[in-house]
């Protein structure tokens, strides 16, 4: 007799369906598990043989062969615990089936029975909903996570028991809810952008990358406040939209950083990256490959804090993923796609002892110690930046004359909510572009007109600034995000003023 | 009841067992320096009359498992190793075909006879 039911497996960020089967056969008491499982996957067995005798169950004294079906393709991890455990009692004819057919059933077992969490439910019940599955068994404690998903019934499962029970027909498991996605208004950050004393230049530049989703570099002195400039604009990002939550909340699932007090991510991501972090961590990968911090700051800010001095490597590794916007993680038996558009947002100092062009104190590096240190972040990665902002300290007199003022913050939110709107209205029917810094050379030419005296002193000014052409592109889409926070349909010269100065790194 | 008792009720019971059935029994507890046999019997059910050396497992409790649970990978050898030497110095006439075959007997925890299963041709 062979038992079968469906289960999936994932795959960095995609899912496939695994047909578990069961046969069950005479012969001394053996348990084999067959179709390139890992070792978790092995030592499901064990697990497995535990929680059937403790969930009130006969766990069958003959030869058990499972096979985890399509046989070439890798499984990992523990889902499969669940749906081997199911598919044995289905083959003894101790459940009947007719209750899981149609039906994804995924989760781990504890050797008393009860079902544990798993990662990476919310990506599983949209794919068992997208292949046509009606019902979907899995962890009770990913039961919310996955209740996101319309169009399919969320079974939630305490313990191993529920289920054997839910086939006998003796006690029925009810529906988890759907549960609306609920976009969040109010903001968690503690820090205000309107907090931030003076630093006009600073805070007029990271309005307009936050308007336009351009990725910013602030250079200039220690101490002078880029760094809680970069952490205050967490403060100005925009609601997400729906299909943003889903996606940044299932990069997060498989990952394993869900749970019940944040099952969806509804606030931007705003991931403040330290230099010593590994190769792996930023871009993603391991031997069980998983999403990296690019990928935790889809749709949100990648902070990266004294850029020069991350590694050399882990910096060039980042100059892909912020062309296509996502990263491709190849490795021999897997090659995996996993989503990566972010903001990036950097700070550095403009030489090691970090005084260069400082008014008061007198910068004491060589002229060669300032080359290597500007020579760690590499031409093509500088040229990725949109904007270029010189932090000037400000003095500190100000900071008790000036008046908090609690209009600010909403004058700042509501320029960026202006050219935002203006920006999904330009974009409605554009799939992959959301924001002007998305915008591609065809795009650039449908949407942004120029008058033609900004013509001329953008040529002019490419000239002498030896702007490249992607950095001539770029100025343009700064342009256009200035000119939309100032609701004008044509960039005018001064937009393209504004974004040369922005554009122009003095030292 | 301690365990050499136990077994050998368990082969009293297997015997009998046999008896009722298609099988004729030529030699029990079969000994050699590799190891022992219990059942050495002829199945006559079979066309070729074949020749089945059968081990009996018997159990008081399953806490420590099932009884055929206790059939590992180097008692199989052991037997196969046992048969081998019975085939070639015991007989005259090597049978084409031969099996082995286990009997795993149950009890209860008042040493009362409660399941048999017997397993063909491991």
């Amino acid at each position: 007799m062979v038992g079968k039911v469906f289960s999936c497996s994932f795959s960095g960020f995609e899912c496939r369906t695994i047909e578990v089967q069961a046969d069950i056969s005479q012969g001394l008491p053996a348990f084999s598990i067959v179709g390139l499982g890992d070792t978790s996957v092995q030592e499901s067995k064990e697990r497995v043989r535990t929680s059937i005798k403790n969930s009130g169950a006969r766990f069958p004294q003959t030869r058990k062969t499972i096979n985890l079906a399509p046989a070439e393709v890798r499984k990992q991890g523990s889902l499969f615990d669940l749906p081997i455990a199911t598919s044995i009692l289905l083959a003894d004819e101790q459940i009947h089936g007719d209750k899981i057919e149609n039906a994804i059933i995924v989760g781990e077992l504890s050797l008393t029975g009860k079902v544990k969490r798993i990662n990476g439910a919310l990506p599983i019940t949209q794919y068992a909903k997208e292949q046509g599955f009606k019902k979907i068994f899995l962890p009770k404690e990913n039961a919310l996570e996955a209740s996101f998903i319309e169009g399919i019934q969320v079974y939630p499962l305490e313990n191993f028991r529920e289920l054997i029970e839910h086939c006998l027909g003796l006690k029925t498991i009810s529906v988890f809810p759907y549960s609306k996605i609920f976009q969040d208004r109010k903001k968690t950050s503690p820090l205000l952008f309107s907090n931030i004393v003076g630093l006009e230049k600073a805070k007029r530049g990271l309005l307009i990358a936050a308007a336009g989703g351009h990725n910013t570099l602030l250079y200039g002195s220690p101490g002078c406040g880029k760094t809680i400039a970069c952490r205050a604009f967490r403060s100005l990002l925009t609601e997400m939209t729906k299909s943003e939550i889903l996606e940044t909340t299932k990069l997060f699932s498989i990952t394993g950083l869900l749970n019940n007090e944040t099952p969806l991510i509804r606030e931007r991501s705003f991931r403040e990256v330290h230099h010593t972090a590994s190769l792996a961590s930023v871009i993603g990968g391991g031997t069980r490959p998983r999403p990296g911090e690019i990928s935790l700051a889809h749709n949100g800010v990648l902070f990266l804090d004294e850029i020069a001095e991350f590694p050399k490597k882990i910096l060039e590794a980042l100059r892909q993923p912020l062309e296509d916007k996502y990263i491709n993680i190849n490795r021999i038996n897997s090659s995996l796609k996993f989503p990566s558009n972010f903001i990036l947002l950097a700070t550095m100092n403009p030489c090691p002892c970090g005084y260069k062009g400082d008014k008061k104190i007198s910068c004491i590096c060589s002229e060669s110690q300032i080359k290597t240190y500007q020579k760690k972040i590499s031409g093509p990665l500088l040229d990725r930046f949109d904007l270029f902002i010189e932090v000037a300290k400000t003095s500190m007199g100000k900071i008790f004359t000036e008046k908090e003022n609690k209009t600010l913050q909403k004058n700042y939110l509501h320029s960026i909510a202006t050219a935002t709107k203006i920006q999904q209205k330009r974009f409605k029917n554009l799939n992959s572009i959301n924001k002007n810094a998305d915008m591609n050379l065809k795009e650039i030419k449908i949407y942004c007109p120029l008058s033609r005296d900004a013509k001329t002193l953008l040529n002019q000014a490419s000239k002498n600034l030896n702007l490249s052409n992607r950095g001539y592109l770029k100025t343009i889409k700064t342009a256009r995000t200035i000119a939309d926070i100032g609701q004008n349909e044509e960039i005018k010269q001064e937009h393209i003023a504004e974004a040369i100065q922005f554009r122009s790194k003095t030292s | 009841m301690n365990t050499k008792k136990l077994g050998k009720f368990g082969e009293k019971h297997a015997e009998s067992y046999l008896n009722s059935t298609d099988f004729h029994i030529l030699k029990t507890n079969y000994h050699c320096k590799y190891g022992e046999i219990d059942i050495i019997a002829i199945d006559r059910s079979t066309p070729q009359q074949q020749l089945v050396f059968i081990e009996v497992k018997t159990r008081s409790t399953v806490a420590f498992g099932q009884p055929l649970e206790a059939i590992t990978r180097t008692k199989m050898q052991r037997l196969r190793k046992t048969a081998l030497t019975f085939l070639n110095f015991t007989i005259k006439k090597i049978p084409k075909r031969w099996r082995i075959d286990v009997i795993g007997i149950q009890l209860n925890s008042d040493y009362k006879f409660q399941k048999l299963i017997h397993l063909k041709n491991i």
